[in-house]
This record gives C-alpha cells, sequence and structure tokens, in this order.
C-alpha cells in the first residue's frame, strides 16, 4: 500500500492534492486494492457543489457499489471523464490517471481535519483485520 | 499498479467471519411484497447499520415477480422490457451492484451489518466470508456430497444483462449453474449484502426476459424436489448460526418502519 507523502487522506479512503485553491481528489491505494477491479463509476458534473463528508459519487466492483465521499467542500472544476469509460486507471494509477474530480474549495481550513500520509498509513493498519 | 489479485485474502475474511459473532442479529420475515417495498426496506435497515443498529438477516420474496437492475446499471441493455409490461412484473433498481435479475420463485436473504462489524473488510474477503454460511445452507438443502462452490471469481467490465448469465466471486454455483447471485453496496462503513436463492426457475421466463436464460440451477434442480420458502429460510437460518456463531432474535418490522418503507419505495421502481 502507497500513501504518497505530498497527499492529504480522509478517513473514507480519498486523497486530496492541493494545488492552490483547487483540489485533486482521489481514492487511494488501499481503497482500490480492497475494491478490486472498478466495472462502474459515477462522477459529479462540473459545476456541482459539494460538501466534506457528503457522497459526491460511487464505484462498483464485483457487484459491491461503495459511495465516494468529499474530503473538502468546493465546487467541481474538472471531471476525469475518461473514467466514465475506463475505470482501470483508478486500479492500475490511483494517484495519477486514476483522480477523479477537482474542485475549487470552499474552506482551504477543512483540509487541516485530513490526515498526513504517516497517520493514514497508521490509521489504515488500525482499522484492519 | 498492477491489479490486485482476485483470491480473497483469507486472514481478512477470517477476521470478518469472527466479529459477525460479536453482536446479535435482529431477524426479520417479511412477506412476500413488491419490489420497490423490498428494496426500500433493504435501504432503510441498511441506513440503521449506518447509525450502529444490530446486525440484521431479512428473508423475503417478491409478489408480483420483478426485474431488479443493478445501482449503475442501463435499462436500455438487453432486457426485453415489453415481456415485463406484458406479464405484469415489477420493474426495480436495488441499491446493491451488478447485474439484472429475475426474482419469481426465489428466498431473497439480505445481510445488513453496522460499521464495527465490517470494520473496512474488503469486498472479497466480505464475501468470502458471507459464501461460508451460504455453502453451509445449500449443503443443508442439498446434501454435502453436492459440488457447490462460492467464489471466487473474476468481475467483469463487459458482463451480459443478465445477472445469472455468469457467475462471479459473488456467487455460489453447483455444477454448471449459478444457484445463488449476490450483490453489495457499503455506505457509511455499513454493508447491505442481498441474494436470490433460486427455489425453481421458469426458463421461459428468463429467456422471454432476456433472450437467454443463462446459467441458472434451481435447488428443486439440485435437490430432486420442490424445497418450500419455508424449508431453505430454516436451512439459510441454521447454517448462519452455525457457520458463525449468530445469536438470532425475530424482530419484525416496526409500523414505523412499514411506513418509512411505503414512503420510500416510488424511489427504487423503474415503473414498469
Amino acid at each position: 500500500m502507497t500513501t504518497p507523502h505530498d497527499l492529504r487522506y480522509s478517513r473514507t479512503h480519498e486523497w486530496v492534492r492541493v494545488d492552490g485553491t483547487r483540489a485533486t481528489i482521489g481514492i487511494t491505494d488501499y481503497a482500490q486494492s480492497e475494491l478490486g477491479d472498478l466495472v462502474y463509476i459515477e462522477l459529479p458534473p462540473v459545476g456541482r457543489e459539494l460538501r466534506r463528508d457528503a457522497p459526491f459519487g460511487a464505484v462498483e466492483s464485483v457487484k459491491a457499489v461503495e459511495d465516494l465521499y468529499a474530503p473538502v467542500s468546493g465546487r467541481v472544476v474538472a471531471v476525469n471523464e475518461r473514467l466514465l469509460e475506463d475505470q482501470s486507471p483508478v486500479n492500475a494509477d490511483p494517484y495519477g490517471e486514476g483522480w477523479m474530480v477537482v474542485v475549487e474549495m470552499s474552506d482551504p481550513s477543512e483540509l487541516e481535519q485530513l490526515l498526513s500520509s504517516e497517520e493514514y498509513a497508521e490509521y489504515v493498519a488500525g482499522s484492519t483485520h | 499498479m498492477p491489479s490486485t489479485s482476485l483470491a480473497a485474502p483469507i486472514d481478512a475474511a477470517r477476521a470478518f467471519a469472527a466479529r459477525l459473532g460479536m453482536r446479535p442479529w435482529r431477524l426479520i420475515h417479511t412477506d412476500p411484497a413488491p419490489g420497490a417495498w423490498n428494496m426500500a426496506v433493504d435501504a432503510l435497515l441498511l441506513a440503521a447499520a449506518e447509525g450502529g443498529a444490530d446486525p440484521a438477516l431479512r428473508l423475503y420474496a417478491w409478489e408480483p415477480p420483478a426485474v431488479s437492475l443493478g445501482r449503475f446499471q442501463r435499462p436500455d441493455a438487453g432486457i426485453r422490457w415489453e415481456e415485463v409490461r406484458r406479464r405484469g412484473w415489477g420493474a426495480v433498481r436495488r441499491p446493491t451492484g451488478g447485474r439484472a435479475v429475475l426474482h419469481q420463485h426465489e428466498l431473497t436473504y439480505a445481510v445488513i451489518l453496522p460499521p464495527d462489524v465490517v470494520a473496512g473488510v474488503g469486498v472479497r474477503p466480505a464475501y468470502a466470508a458471507l459464501a461460508e454460511g451460504l455453502r453451509a445452507a445449500l449443503h443443508r438443502l442439498v446434501g454435502r456430497s453436492a459440488a457447490i462452490g462460492c467464489g471466487p471469481g473474476a468481475p467483469a467490465r463487459s458482463a451480459p444483462a443478465n445477472c445469472f448469465a455468469r457467475a462471479t466471486g459473488a456467487d455460489c454455483t453447483a455444477g454448471d449453474g449459478k444457484v445463488i447471485g449476490s450483490a453489495q453496496v457499503r455506505s457509511r462503513g455499513a454493508l447491505l449484502q442481498h441474494g436470490s436463492l433460486l427455489l425453481d426457475v421458469d426458463r421461459d421466463a428468463w429467456r422471454a426476459l432476456f433472450g437467454d436464460e443463462g446459467v441458472l440451477r434451481s435447488l428443486r434442480e439440485l435437490a430432486g424436489a420442490a424445497v418450500p420458502f419455508a424449508v431453505a429460510a430454516e436451512a439459510l437460518i441454521a447454517a448462519f448460526r452455525a457457520t458463525w456463531g449468530i445469536a438470532l432474535h425475530p424482530a419484525p418490522l416496526s409500523r414505523a418502519e412499514h411506513a418509512a418503507a411505503e414512503r420510500a419505495a416510488a424511489h427504487w421502481s423503474l415503473g414498469g
């Protein structure tokens, strides 16, 4: 399981890459591994307002659906529409080509509530059995 | 990053199975009901589990018969809706993934688990652990010599419309046919897995709906005789108790739960 140090993480296994006031969001290597090969993904349209901790989309693998939860609030400014046709980048490159949405953050202070790489790794190690 | 193996991590499955008995379970029987109401009940039980409600096992049937689509399945993909309308069947969407199912002669089970029991278990270990209970139930019904297989298998990015056209890691097979098809949804750490145990199969109906009956295998075919719903239900309950050491307490839906399901049912209906 990899947890890049330049990212922030949520307890629902989303990652955030910050660039100024914009946040790129995807799911972690741990999440894609536990899900297995994705077969469907549902993402919000550009312009949708996301609210921290509220569902913003969903993924499916092996007939199991799981919601995606917004790690920060903001307006969606970009969507990785390639994933709608081909979900494999989420499994193959979760922190790169598997990015899901970019949001213009409405409250960057929410980043402080996310986990660092080390904290997320500890969280995963402690919560898995 | 390479794709992960399809084999379920054994340790994770065993640990999850051990947690299944940590709390008493609620046992819910509901009368045969329209599909939209059935889906509303499962969704409401999942929502309750998110809030920490006890694990639950619900057993139910569908009246009238209905077709259910998976959460993401497109309605226009290979299903003969004119047959659904002609026969007066229902049409609903499930909260879980997977492909279409005709719910006709079946025992439907739903396992609903709160976050402290799920504890982040992966999809494949969860299916593997729950499959042990399903396999045990099938062995009770058709004998231990029967060649029952439950998971793992390959998910498909390109799959036919009919859930029973092929078996995946979420399913139970007997010989060359699929006898239980299951699907999951996770929500805020809680889990709903529900599935169809085929008591009997009207193969003409499946062909009329999907153009092909797939790889169905019914309990009647496996057992060599009709298996009543009540007998299958008792076998499932006994198998779950024995496999995981769980305590199951009958607790019917309350009036408030019934009413909430009635209000929510329309959300799950596809309008037929």
